[in-house]
């Protein structure tokens, strides 16, 4: 059984996840083509589109979009009212905004004391993870995409994808590290429940989970791909002169989330994804192929679940 | 405070080593994890002809730096590496720290940090700046997996270290970068591979905005300011890549640099200074060198702040590149 998952970057885009699948005002072209394809070859793979069990919540790319406290509360009470499971997606975080993250956790961590069940947090930062694992032992850690460490460059995966391409080169393109026995005894030593992944180009390749106890819950990102994130915003300080420009920005007046840049090569006319670009991140978006041959994908594994995200995900 | 220079031959090491390198470290790729994987699949952030051609030449490397006194350290800082890779890289530590005398290993998948301390305990782990150790809870966590230095991150700005310092305590030296060769994301967080040059190089790319909410209109002011923000980006990654991959008219490198912030860095404790370009050509790493020793010395002899920065600025000899203040690691 497939697990249905919406994630939503805002407070304000929660109410997307009771009917994903219809369009909404706020949407860009681009959102709104992704969708129609994602929701078509969701019905051809599972019949018919159903209410999501859970929502993640908040941004995995950017530490300048962390919510406040008073808003992670709110987005909590709301999936507990309305019947949605509630993930926290964190994004990585240097000193400032990691002290900030930690004391949302400790929040959520307290919140699971109370009412006995636990909370998920999607870790995209392994300063988090160890935060979690030493300190908030309530909380259920997913490992996010960004520590998930498959190569993501649409200008050359697709190379990867077909047998003409070396086998065992093919074969690491498309294999997480993560399941290494070494890397899965490190991370068995945490509160870790489950596994993220882009759904890749060049295809992902999960091996069983014998290891563990219990199977890890292996979750797919639909329909945006990261392929880069850092700390020089590519909208931030747009008021400011030149030479302040293109870092991270503690008085951030969150430009990124009324500006996008499509990036468009000039270079790789064989490339088969298009590229946008919102604030520190790149991602490439889904083909209906790639949709398509995902959710085929993600009924062969063992604990999966689908995560969909309406909006570019920052 | 070392100064670490990078290395891509065994031929360098005598200029390196008279001109005032501390510490040295390069890059190997076996002919067989070559063969096994293709020219594709990267064993560290280089190429694989950007390191020495054979562990001959790295012994040999190793046996000339020695007798300066001077370590020479080795990049295995793939992003990650998937189970079958595990036996060549393990069998490739252990001979290198048995046999060939390798300082220490930059390393920054956490799988390998761990087998690394089981299978080879001898072996050395600096934590590379590929691991993104960017907040007191990452250096928590590489201190726990037992690493002897950590290089922090492009990103991380002075006024950040003293955290990361006190998190990482005595026993752990911490590593910047201090010249040649940015990166526009979190090297850590770009995924994808300079197999195909860099992704953030500007020359492949036209950027189109439009609205993140459809239901909006852009004014004319505001795509006015879309179109400068696409311009001044546009500068600053070619400031981050080189300044377009030039050399000045006097043969210095181009591109970002720290510089000016050696001073502080100094005063935060910072153990060693990392220059940038293993697989440049040997004048831009002399040259580099050359630029990097004459401020730190000049900062070692206590030279205030200010002075130090006008030295700085006046060996750029870049006034113009330095004024845009997109060149800089440190702003």
């Amino acid at each position: 059984m497939v697990e249905f998952a919406v994630s939503v970057q805002s407070f304000r885009d929660l109410c997307l996840a009771e009917e994903p699948w219809l369009p909404f005002s706020r949407q860009n072209p681009m959102e709104a083509e992704l969708q129609e394809v994602f929701f078509q070859e969701w019905a051809a793979a599972f019949a018919k589109p159903k209410r999501p069990e859970r929502i993640y919540f908040g941004s995995e790319f950017c530490q300048y979009r962390l919510p406040p406290l008073s808003l992670v509360k709110k987005a909590l009470a709301y999936c507990r009212e309305s019947g949605f499971a509630f993930t926290f997606a964190t994004p990585y975080a240097h000193r400032e905004k990691f002290t900030q993250l930690v004391s949302i956790l400790a929040y959520l961590d307290g919140a699971a004391a109370s009412t006995g069940e636990r909370v998920e947090v999607v870790v995209n930062d392994w300063g988090v993870y160890h935060h979690i694992q030493t300190h908030l032992p309530r909380l259920d850690v997913v490992i996010g995409r960004l520590l998930n460490k498959t190569i993501r460059d649409p200008r050359v995966a697709h190379y990867y994808a077909n047998d003409k391409a070396p086998e065992e080169g093919r074969k690491f393109f498309q294999r997480t590290g993560l399941l290494s026995a070494w890397f899965q005894t490190f991370l068995q030593r945490g509160n870790v429940v489950g596994l993220d992944f882009d759904e890749l180009i060049q295809g992902n390749e999960v091996p069983s989970m014998k290891e563990w106890e219990a199977p890890l819950l292996t979750s797919f990102h639909f329909p945006f791909g990261c392929v880069a994130s850092g700390s020089a915003c590519m909208v931030g300080f747009m008021e400011t002169a030149k030479a302040g420009k293109f870092r991270g920005d503690p008085k951030c007046k969150q430009e990124c989330q009324r500006y996008v840049y499509e990036l468009k090569n000039r270079q790789h006319s064989d490339m088969q994804t298009r590229i946008v670009q919102k604030g520190t991140t790149a991602f490439y978006a889904h083909t209906r192929e790639l949709v398509r041959s995902g959710l085929r994908g993600v009924q062969a594994v063992e604990r999966p679940r689908v995560v969909y995200s309406p909006r570019i995900p920052v | 405070m070392k100064i670490l220079a990078p290395l891509g031959s065994a031929d360098e090491v005598e200029m390196l080593a008279e001109n005032g390198a501390e510490e040295l470290y390069c890059g190997i790729t076996p002919m067989e994890w070559i063969h096994k994987y293709s020219p594709g699949v990267w064993i560290n952030r280089r190429n694989p002809f950007a390191g020495l051609p054979s562990l001959k030449e790295l012994k040999r490397a190793v046996d000339l730096a020695g007798r300066y006194g001077i370590p020479v350290f080795l990049t295995l800082n793939a992003p990650a590496y998937v189970e079958g890779q595990y036996p060549m890289l393990l069998e490739l530590i252990s001979h290198c720290t048995d046999e060939i005398g390798v300082g220490a290993f930059i390393v920054s998948d956490i799988g390998l940090m761990v087998a690394m301390k089981e299978r080879c305990p001898q072996a050395t782990i600096h934590v590379s700046s590929v691991a993104a150790p960017i907040n007191p809870g990452s250096i928590a966590l590489y201190k726990q997996l037992q690493a002897e230095r950590i290089v922090l991150p492009r990103s991380v700005q002075p006024s950040e270290i003293p955290a990361l310092r006190a998190a990482a305590g005595d026993g752990i030296e911490l590593e910047v970068f201090v010249l040649n060769d940015g990166c526009v994301y979190e090297e850590s967080f770009c995924l994808t591979t300079h197999s195909a040059g860099a992704f953030c190089s500007q020359a492949q790319w036209d950027y189109e905005y439009f609205p993140a909410d459809g239901d909006q209109r852009l004014s004319a002011a505001e795509q006015a300011k879309l179109a400068q923000q696409v311009q001044d980006y546009r500068e600053f990654v070619w400031f981050v890549n080189d300044c377009g991959c030039q050399v000045a008219q006097d043969g210095l490198p181009l591109g970002p640099c720290g510089l000016c912030a050696i001073p502080k860095l100094y005063q935060l404790g910072v153990d060693s200074l990392k220059i940038v370009g293993r697989e440049g050509a040997p004048y831009r790493k002399l040259a580099s060198l050359q630029l990097v020793r004459t401020v730190v010395d000049q900062v070692k002899a206590e030279a205030s702040e200010a002075a130090v920065i006008k030295t700085a600025k006046k060996l750029r000899n870049q006034p113009q590149f330095c004024d845009a203040g997109l060149m800089c690691y440190y702003r």
